[in-house]
């Protein structure tokens, strides 16, 4: 068993076998192998604990089915259904979604990573660099020239075509 | 406080992350738009990112106009490119982001020159002296434009350009080729069906290597069957043999597709044909004589073991694009499709160069 402690100072006990899907974590485990118990706690500062519960989760769904086998001899009726579970999974806000990509980052999760980045680009795929502005809350700070001047004539043809 | 905070979150997340989103998306134009949110975020999106995106079926008038119009598959619409220096261009196959543009007649054309409609960079092509016909075989993603000219008096050629190439490189062949049948692989190795039996060749040195006779084509359903055309395409490294067919020239839901996959037997030459029932993670696009497929799985959204293909509407008199399920052996229209007369399909490409 290990323990992550979140920045909240949050305390999440995983099995070592769970929390090996982190490539993170596992080497962390691997260098202090043998080492006192103290050194099987993991400080994971850069993400609040409402994050390691999700990842957490994540984890115990994917440790029940082996990556190994989801790809080679995986039946298809069992891949829809981790599919139709990470559809559900990712099925949450923007900020969310953005706090997941920074952890699977830090953490080194590929498949999370790869999920929670394509469901992000999910929801601003069909938009309007506007409607991106807004769901993202990003301040456009491009000048009035370049946004009148520069940025149209780049690709006139996304432009022109915008959901005409 | 709390709008101050998300906005920080976002603008605050790393540059290589948002690179790594942006590559996720499956369709060119969603790029462009990114980069347009806010400064980060275009200097971490690259517009000619060499990652997967989607094929655009482009088409133009059949007589040829100064608009190409495309169909996007991600966003589901049609949208339109004005070039007015392509003026009665024909759309004559596509190569890296290329257009083929014939102009003025498409039996003797005036000029050639390959288009990128997204830059607007054109770059001419000689005519070749050879012939006056040719028809695109190589697949969009070749940077290199294979050709087959000429298609009358079984007096063959093969052409060959790149974007840039003063001339052709030209090997002439003894026999008639069908287009749809013939299959770059290797460079130099191409299988085509020439009389009985069809053989595989070496397309240097013309030698044999070995015959091997076509699977018999589907038995024919329905009171009027028809064989629409075949198709053969490499694929990781496979060799597959498309028939489609359907009991009746309206019926979209009466389309059916038999596929097989080229199995060499053993060490020696020997091949055969294999009846598979589907193509896995991947999704197969044709035209009216290329073919090639995409994996599913690069394209969030997009479902594995289908095919895209053009169809033509008889009763309403327009053209359709329509995606065949082999997981359920059913066929959709898709919606907001207008395509025109000549069409392919082509990789959007934003790179300024050649």
């Amino acid at each position: 068993m290990i323990t992550l402690i979140s920045s909240d100072k949050r305390k999440f006990h995983v099995l070592e076998e769970v929390a090996n899907q982190s490539l993170t974590i596992r080497d962390v485990i691997e260098d202090r192998r043998g080492r006192r118990r103290a050194d099987r706690i993991i400080l994971v500062t850069n993400i609040n604990s409402k994050i390691p519960e999700k990842v957490i989760v994540y984890w115990l769904r994917h440790f029940l089915m082996p990556e190994e086998i989801a790809h080679a001899s995986m039946s298809h009726k069992k891949a829809e259904k981790l599919k139709k579970w990470e559809a559900k999974f990712f099925d949450t806000d923007i900020d969310t979604l953005n706090d997941l990509i920074l952890a699977a980052d830090s953490l080194d999760i590929p498949s999370l990573f790869d999920g929670a980045c394509e469901k992000v680009s999910d929801i601003l795929k069909n938009r309007s660099a506007e409607e991106v502005g807004e769901i993202s809350k990003i301040e456009n700070e491009f000048t009035h020239e370049e946004e009148e001047e520069e940025i149209p004539s780049e690709n006139a043809w996304v432009w022109r075509n915008e959901f005409a | 406080m709390a709008a101050g905070n998300r906005s920080r979150r976002w603008s605050n997340l790393p540059s290589d992350l948002i690179h790594l989103i942006s590559t996720k998306l499956p369709d060119l134009s969603d790029r462009v738009r990114i980069r347009a949110v806010c400064k980060m975020w275009k200097s971490s999106v690259s517009a000619s990112d060499p990652s997967p995106c989607l094929p655009w079926f482009v088409s133009s008038e059949m007589d040829g106009t100064d608009e190409f119009v495309y169909y996007c598959l991600s966003s589901k619409k049609t949208c339109t490119i004005h070039c007015p220096q392509q003026r009665n261009s024909h759309i004559h196959g596509t190569a890296g982001g290329f257009i083929l543009c014939c102009k003025d007649r498409h039996t003797c054309p005036q000029s050639i020159s390959l288009f990128n409609p997204l830059t607007g960079l054109e770059i001419s092509v000689p005519k070749p002296k050879e012939s006056k016909k040719f028809s695109v075989v190589s697949n969009p993603f070749q940077k290199d434009l294979v050709v087959i000219l000429g298609l009358q008096d079984s007096k063959n050629f093969v052409g060959l350009i790149r974007p840039g190439d003063d001339a052709w490189v030209i090997r002439r062949l003894d026999m008639m080729l069908y287009e749809e049948l013939c299959v770059w692989y290797n460079g130099t190795c191409y299988i085509k069906e020439y009389g009985i039996p069809p053989w595989i060749g070496d397309a240097t040195t013309r030698s044999v290597l070995s015959t091997v006779p076509l699977p018999p084509p589907p038995a024919p359903r329905g009171p009027h069957p028809i064989l629409k055309p075949r198709y053969m395409l490499e694929t990781c490294g496979e060799i597959l043999l498309i028939f489609m067919h359907s009991t009746s020239i309206c019926e979209l839901e009466e389309i059916y597709f038999s596929i097989y996959r080229l199995n060499k037997m053993g060490e020696e030459e020997n091949y055969q044909w294999v009846k598979v029932r589907g193509i896995g993670d991947r999704m197969l696009f044709l035209d009216n004589v290329r073919s090639f497929v995409l994996k599913a799985s690069d394209f969030s959204g997009f479902t594995r073991n289908c095919i895209y293909f053009q169809s033509y509407d008889y009763k309403r008199l327009r053209f359709l694009l329509c995606r065949h399920d082999l997981d359920t052996g059913t066929t959709k229209v898709l919606p907001n499709f207008s395509g025109k007369y000549w069409s392919t399909w082509m990789i959007p490409n934003l790179s300024k160069s050649n």
